[in-house]
């Protein structure tokens, strides 16, 4: 009567949870280190990690924040039609801490963004801002924290081409938990609606316009709908993934190590665990790399996710 | 006159594709068969977002309903409203249907009796988490040796 279907357990983690603890850095794209470092220091209260550089990010400044998690701001010129799209990394701090960071932001003329968020958990935060290269921060006020400084990274967003490739690699081989979707259901619509008729702002990315499959005369020819979006949760993070409002330029289908990157840490030990279910899976990785003395964590994996966003998995 | 063959496909509106997804495939038995709009070719061609499940040789299109639909009160559990969806099982998995309802919290109406010269032994009537309305019943002229299931055929 029951048979348990494929598509559905793919909801619900179907591998071995490898004890992904969360996300461990992330490595973004800035035309300018330097600049993009006194950006995020000096006006969110991040703290730079002097001394500290992460293999395979070429040229760039380390930040750190107070929960040990990493931000290479790497020296890339940043992709293209950045503003249009969903993509943004989101840091948690303490309402005080937030609230400082903003003012700072308001008296240097620094543009903060409110929108309707379609996430429920994510309501009160609806705070976003560009740095200098255009790559968009959220920032999370955290009623648990106090203190100065940014806490953690919160979450970080992507994008996909096909999402369901991304749920079956995400849920399916590296078994995280879908945290929320997106685009599921009648009130994402009608959400959509409103947001066509400039009564609500949302995330750019987060709503689409496509033609319809067919118009009828008179009809309008466009249609708006919700972006497709998957959450999933690794350790006390979230990734976003929406659905690509365009196509872009993948990097070459050979190259497996590169930047803008997430970081998942791992569980001491678990890296071969991984590594096999990868290449079960056939997705190729490179690695497990040991690191040289003196990097924040010993070994990694490093591999493109099916929307061809770079990944690295951590492990000391 | 058109020589059709069966009842291929229907595509039906829900509110919510998920809970629809599970009550029709964890609940009736339906295999999940494909999707749309998870790929950027879908969603740029203006695809609509479903997904097909397969009730024994059956293909349902569960298809977001892009408003929310008037439906009938919550406690009437027998009617047409628009359309009806009749499955048909063995009279010997009936009892087992109904089990599998009162287990899962689904309200159902019946069994309902019908007429002893027609077709139709006895059916329940009830709802998908949507509101459209679905039957189950077993047939007075089902041969019991014959186990077949018929073959599904795509429409893709």
């Amino acid at each position: 009567m029951s048979p348990s279907s494929e598509a559905l357990a793919l909801l619900t983690p179907t591998r071995q949870a490898y004890a992904l603890a969360g996300i461990g850095h992330v490595a973004i794209h800035t035309a300018d280190p330097a600049r993009a470092r006194d950006f995020y220091c000096g006006l969110l209260g991040f703290a730079e990690a002097r001394g500290k550089l992460l293999p395979h990010c070429g040229e760039h400044r380390l930040l750190e924040t107070r929960s040990g998690q990493l931000v290479a701001l790497c020296r890339a010129v940043p992709g293209p039609g950045l503003a249009k799209t969903a993509i943004h990394t989101a840091y948690r701090l303490s309402g005080p801490a937030r609230a400082a960071s903003l003012e700072k932001l308001r008296r240097r003329g620094t543009e903060i963004f409110t929108y309707k968020e379609d996430r429920p958990e994510e309501a009160p935060q609806n705070c976003y801002i560009h740095d200098p290269d255009g790559n968009r921060i959220q920032l999370v006020a955290d009623p648990t924290l106090s203190g100065e400084g940014v806490a953690g990274i919160d979450h970080a967003a992507i994008q996909a081409i096909d999402l369901e490739w991304a749920e079956k690699f995400y849920v399916g081989t590296l078994g995280l938990d879908v945290a929320h979707v997106v685009g599921w259901r009648t009130e994402d619509y009608v959400r959509a609606e409103a947001w066509a008729a400039g009564k609500e702002q949302y995330l750019p990315g987060a709503m689409r316009l496509d033609k319809r499959y067919f118009a009828f005369p008179g009809q309008p020819t466009h249609r708006p709908r919700p972006n497709i979006q998957l959450y999933v949760r690794a350790g006390a993070e979230t990734i976003a993934i929406y659905l690509e409002i365009e196509h872009r330029q993948e990097p070459p289908e050979e190259q497996l190590i590169g930047t803008p990157r997430i970081a998942l840490r791992l569980a001491r030990g678990r890296l071969e665990d991984v590594a096999a279910e990868l290449a079960k899976e056939k997705r190729p990785f490179a690695g497990p790399v040991t690191h040289a003395a003196g990097s924040p964590f010993g070994r990694s994996l490093y591999l493109k996710d099916p929307g061809a966003n770079f990944l690295e998995i951590c492990s000391d | 006159m058109a020589a059709l063959e069966s009842l291929n496909h229907t595509a039906i509106c829900v509110h919510d594709l998920i809970e629809s997804t599970k009550f029709y495939c964890d609940l009736l038995g339906a295999v999940p068969n494909s999707r749309s709009l998870f790929q950027i070719e879908q969603a740029r061609a203006g695809v609509v977002i479903f997904q097909s499940v397969i009730l024994e040789d059956y293909l349902l299109a569960l298809t977001v309903a892009p408003d929310f639909m008037p439906m009938p009160p919550e406690d009437q559990l027998r009617g047409a409203h628009g359309f009806r969806h009749g499955f048909v099982v063995p009279k010997k998995r009936f009892d087992e249907v109904q089990e599998s309802l009162r287990r899962h919290g689904v309200r159902f109406e019946g069994p309902v009796d019908h007429p002893d010269k027609g077709p139709f032994g006895q059916s329940i009537y009830f709802k998908d988490p949507s509101g459209n309305f679905l039957e189950i019943l077993w047939r007075r002229d089902e041969n019991p040796e014959d186990n077949r299931r018929r073959r599904y055929v795509a429409v893709e």
